[in-house]
């Protein structure tokens, strides 16, 4: 269930747009903070705090790859492989990163659940490559596998004194 | 006017109009995927490319720069435009068939074809599918993808009961989404994800229930919606579509009963732009089983000893006559007939016609679950809404005042089609005692406290006349009226429990109007059987606000059934002192009961003497009975409805009867030749004929002037062609087909006439003042007589329940899903024992029950209920 802040967080939101409507982004990151993803039951629960119906909320969701309509690790890490990373040799530091992380060609997030790792579409860090975003919020550039490891280890630290 | 060139032949069309529907009277053929003429234009497929330019102007002068033989130079855009999103403009100059053109469709086509199944032999669609015919017509005859690198996704997805989705046949065009959203208004439909991973889907539970889904169906151009209920039963090139009406509400949606060996495959809509436009909702796509179900009674029966025995026609008319004939030429005073108003016009004009011609008793009804209740029937007669007026179409200087009423579960399409006229520029007032879905659509919403409806009429009447905004031409007594109407505005308001704002604004923008058209439902006919003072108040208001008489003018009744307006129309009431169907289930020796269960109901009614049931089931009431005639299902015949708006259609026969059943009419003339009557019908069309004579109103009314436009459909398509109709529904290539005819009211006939206007002093009952309501309402879907057969349909019928305010749940600590149990006032006292649910949609101080689930199908209807007690009889184990 969404914590009564967070409900009162979305209605807070909805007063903001002239469009109660377009709230829903927000609303749906709010939502995300409070389960680390989006099942159902957070969708059902935004959808219920903005007056819409499921579906619509849930499309949002499904659209934007910010949203996480699957579960993932307490860290995700968005890669970018896109063309010029690609060149700059991202793929290769991809698969040694994810060798890292105990990960096969079809997972995403290691057992322990503390860090998902994902291809991601251009960052717009062309020229300090290779780049990620971490959890949604910082750019991360130049990683060298040095610098990668470092980061990871960072990560799991934190992940397994919480 | 835009003046516009499309393949070199030039064309006026109004400003706005995009270049697909420009090219339509010309007959260029766009192709289209996603676009829809009912729809919003998307832009999602590109299959509608075409090359347009524009004239080169002139900057000094402004003028088209004209070539040496005087033609306008014309600047092609250098990429081809989406014909669904462009509109036209003056001098623009449309190409549709170029190589440039036709490369592009069929580029778009391969594109799509890439990941398309290709399993036309086993899609529903095959036959019917815009995806193959545009293939044929303009697409490449080959491709150069191999089936190994096909795109492979889920094949059958069951979506809700009815529908399938196969998620590789989906060219995500986007209109079944589009259409939940823009027209049904109930956004349970989908797209996830997005590029190759898009996908329709549903995040509801249950899962995309909406009253209105099958209509996706139709309008997916591929197999990827798919109806479970018609799935894989024949193929569309093998179905008869014979012409009919919807038998499950008043509304008379026009449709096609898909017929293959004797059956009904599926229903589809019939396109009727003054009725349902290309739309049906669920329950009348559906409700046909029950013309297949094993339950019918197809042989005559007669009670011998004390079982009903199967007999020849022969003996049960002539049993029936026996008994009759002693007492015919005497009185047939205690003879009585009641019919059910699905029954066709010539059915229950035949019955009546029997009665009064025949048996000489005027003891004849049709409403009998409604007590006695004629109330508003005149108003119809005198002001229904005039002929031409067309509800879907209501734009700019229409106000639409709905009293009462619940479109959603009453009159479906109805709903949908109200739902769109605030867009187009009319104004939508919706008054009710409760919240309906229709509100979220209209330009003022108001709740009135039930019982105080005469107030609330009273209220706008006398905001109208304070404003000085009435029309005294057509009244008599309007100077008495209004020096008699001894409320203000604020005094009706405060009774109504509205604020007197509300009531003037509505007051005023109804009388001001241009147009006014008033549609009152099922709860507000409850309010005038109970106070006369209501009828008199709107009769009040039609009179002097001067809106009745014309077109998108008068008074619209929503009837609770699919020829309710045909059974008045008929005489299918106890004129010149006869016995209502209230007496006549008690007063009644000899009783005729006609397509009507009333037992059902009633558990209580018994067999008065002697009982006819002339039914399709042995239903409660043929229980009772000492004669049961086979009657035959609509589709097993032909005849006339008319429909809530009074327009009189045409439906033909789609099937073979069934064992010995026969058309109610013909049994009525067999009953009538033993009693030495001298009828010669041969078909429902000569009754029709005889109508048309007798029935002033339905004069010209004959079978073959109602079939204009309601004709069978050519299952066969040629491509590129004429195309059939299924595939044009698709395609939204859709031509403006109207059919049937409305009748003139009186006060249409009658230019000059003049009527009363009568002040009548409310009477102030309980509910006006204090205490606890109990509005008995309807659920769409229902286990009713006919709906029970649906297998789909019952899946989806929610489970009675009591409805109530989330303040009064606080107050009498009710929660959400607790059984409660309610005592209301009748003789005697009863009680109901139902779960709560404690939702918005009811004010504080009413609980709302549906009267047509299981286990509240004997509530009171309309009677004056007041609520004596509401406690929780069980808690919710956790
Ligand atoms: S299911 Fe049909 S209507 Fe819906 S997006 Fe796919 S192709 Fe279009
Ligand atoms: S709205 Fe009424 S007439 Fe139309 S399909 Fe539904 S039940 Fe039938
Ligand atoms: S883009 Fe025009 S019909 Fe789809």
């Amino acid at each position: 269930m969404l914590s009564e802040t967070a409900k009162q967080k979305i209605q807070e939101l909805k007063a903001r747009y002239p469009n109660a409507r377009s709230a829903v982004m927000p609303a749906l990151y709010v939502a995300q903070a409070e389960y680390g993803w989006l099942p159902q039951e957070a969708i059902d629960a935004v959808a219920a705090e903005m007056g819409m119906t499921s579906t619509e909320v849930g499309s949002v969701a499904s659209f934007y790859t910010m949203y996480h309509v699957k579960p993932v690790g307490a860290h995700v890490i968005d890669f970018c492989t896109d063309l010029p990373c690609a060149l700059a040799g991202a793929d290769a530091a991809f698969a040694r990163l994810r060798e890292r992380l105990g990960l096969d060609a079809h997972q995403e997030t290691t057992a322990d659940d503390a860090i998902t790792l994902r291809h991601a579409p251009c960052l717009g860090g062309c020229d300090k490559v290779p780049t990620l975003l971490l959890d949604n919020q910082a750019q991360y550039q130049n990683m060298t596998d040095e610098k990668l490891d470092a980061l990871v280890a960072q990560l799991r630290v934190a992940h397994d004194k919480s | 006017m835009p003046k516009v060139t499309i393949d070199g032949k030039i064309i006026d069309v109004p400003a706005g109009t995009l270049i697909v529907e420009a090219a339509k009277p010309v007959g260029s053929h766009i192709p289209v995927f996603c676009y829809h003429p009912k729809m919003a234009p998307a832009g999602m497929c590109r299959m509608c490319l075409v090359q347009v330019g524009m004239p080169k102007m002139d900057p000094a002068t402004k003028q088209p720069v004209v070539d040496e033989n005087g033609q306008p130079v014309i600047n092609w855009m250098p990429k081809l435009q989406t014909g669904c999103t462009t509109v036209v403009s003056e001098g623009m100059v449309v190409h549709t068939t170029t190589p440039q053109v036709a490369e592009a469709r069929r580029s778009i086509l391969e594109f799509l074809l890439t990941s398309h199944p290709l399993d036309c032999p086993v899609c529903d669609k095959g036959g019917e599918c815009p995806l193959q015919d545009h293939t044929l017509h303009y697409g490449p005859g080959n491709t150069r993808f191999y089936v190994e690198s096909k795109f492979h996704n889920d094949k059958a997805v069951p979506l809700s009961p009815l529908i399938m989705l196969d998620r590789e046949r989906c060219i995500q065009c986007g209109r079944c989404v589009r259409f939940q959203d823009e027209i049904a208004g109930e956004p349970s439909l989908g797209l996830a994800d997005r590029g190759r991973g898009l996908e329709v889907t549903t995040f509801d539970d249950p899962p995309f229930n909406s009253n209105f889904s099958g209509n996706t169906i139709d309008i997916c151009p591929v197999g990827a919606l798919t109806s479970r209920d018609f799935r894989f039963t024949a193929r569309v090139f093998e179905l008869n579509d014979y012409p009919s009406v919807c038998q499950q509400c008043a509304v008379g949606c026009n449709v096609y009963l898909g017929t293959r060996d004797n059956l009904i495959r599926r229903v589809t809509p019939r396109q009727n732009e003054a009725v349902n436009e290309v739309w049906l909702c669920d329950k009348g796509r559906l409700e046909h089983h029950y013309a297949h179900s094993p339950e019918r009674v197809t042989t005559p029966m007669i009670r011998a000893e004390s079982d009903l025995t199967p007999v020849s026609w022969y003996e049960a008319l002539n049993f029936v006559a026996n008994r009759i004939r002693p007492t015919l030429g005497e009185s047939g005073k205690s003879m009585a007939g009641l019919a059910g108003d699905r029954l066709a016009n010539e059915d229950l004009y035949l019955f009546q016609k029997l009665f009064r011609e025949i048996l000489g008793s005027n003891n004849l009804d049709h409403r009998f679950g409604w007590s006695q209740w004629n109330a508003g029937d005149a108003l119809v007669k005198n002001f229904g809404a005039g002929v031409g007026t067309n509800l879907g179409e209501l734009g700019k200087g229409v106000t639409a005042l709905l009293l009462g009423a619940d479109p959603q579960t009453e009159q479906p399409v109805l709903r949908l089609r109200l739902s769109k006229i605030t867009r187009q520029g009319a104004t939508l007032v919706v008054a009710n005692g409760r919240a309906t879905k229709l509100a979220q659509y209209a330009s003022h919403k108001t709740i009135y406290r039930y019982g105080a409806e005469a107030y609330f009429v009273l209220g706008l009447v006398r905001a109208m006349i304070d404003a000085g905004l009435h029309k005294s031409d057509k009244a008599n007594g309007a100077t008495e009226y209004s020096a008699a109407l001894n409320l203000t505005v604020a005094e009706c308001a405060a009774k109504a429990e509205v604020s007197a704002d509300t009531l003037k604004t509505i007051g005023e923008t109804f009388a001001a109007s241009e147009n006014g058209i008033i549609l009152f439902g099922r709860e507000f006919m409850y309010a005038m059987q109970r106070d006369p003072a209501v009828e008199a108040a709107l009769n009040a208001l039609l009179i002097l606000s001067g809106h009745f008489g014309r077109k998108n003018n008068g008074v619209i009744a929503l009837y609770p059934r699919s020829n309710s307006m045909g059974a008045l129309d008929m005489g299918m009431t106890p004129t010149d002192g006869g016995m209502p169907a209230s007496e006549m289930l008690t007063k009644a020796k000899l009783l005729y009961v006609m397509g009507a269960d009333p037992a059902r109901e009633n558990p209580a009614f018994k067999n008065p003497g002697f009982m006819i049931v002339q039914d399709l089931f042995m239903t409660a009431t043929a229980q009772k009975a000492d004669v049961v005639f086979p009657a035959s299902a609509w589709a097993e015949r032909d005849g006339t409805f008319t429909n809530t708006e009074r327009r009189v259609q045409y439906f033909a026969r789609a099937l073979e009867p069934l064992g010995q059943a026969r058309p109610d009419w013909a049994i009525i003339q067999e009953l009538a030749q033993q009693l030495g009557a001298k009828w010669t019908y041969a078909s429902a069309g000569d009754v029709m004929n005889e109508i048309a004579q007798r029935i002033p109103t339905y004069a010209k009314m004959t079978h073959a002037r109602l079939q204009v436009n309601a004709r069978r459909r050519a299952s066969v398509q040629t491509v590129g062609g004429d195309a059939a109709e299924p595939v044009q529904m698709a395609l939204g290539e859709l031509i403006g087909v109207v059919s049937g005819a409305q009748w003139a009211t009186f006060s249409e006939t009658n230019a000059d006439a003049k009527f009363d206007v009568k002040f009548v002093q409310p009477a102030d009952s309980a509910q006006a003042t204090a205490g606890v309501y109990l509005a008995v309402t309807r659920a769409l879907l229902d286990c009713g007589a006919l709906a029970q057969y649906s297998e789909i349909i019952q899946t989806r019928v929610p489970d009675a329940s009591v409805e109530i305010n989330s303040h009064d749940a606080e107050a009498w600590e009710i929660a959400n899903g607790a059984r409660v149990r309610i005592t209301f006032e009748s003789k005697p006292p009863r009680a109901l024992e139902l779960p709560a649910r404690v939702d918005g949609s009811v004010p504080p101080g009413v609980v709302a029950v549906a009267n047509n689930l299981d286990g509240t199908m004997n509530l009171p209807m309309g009677a004056q209920v007041q609520v004596t007690q509401v406690q929780v009889s069980q808690a919710i184990a956790d």
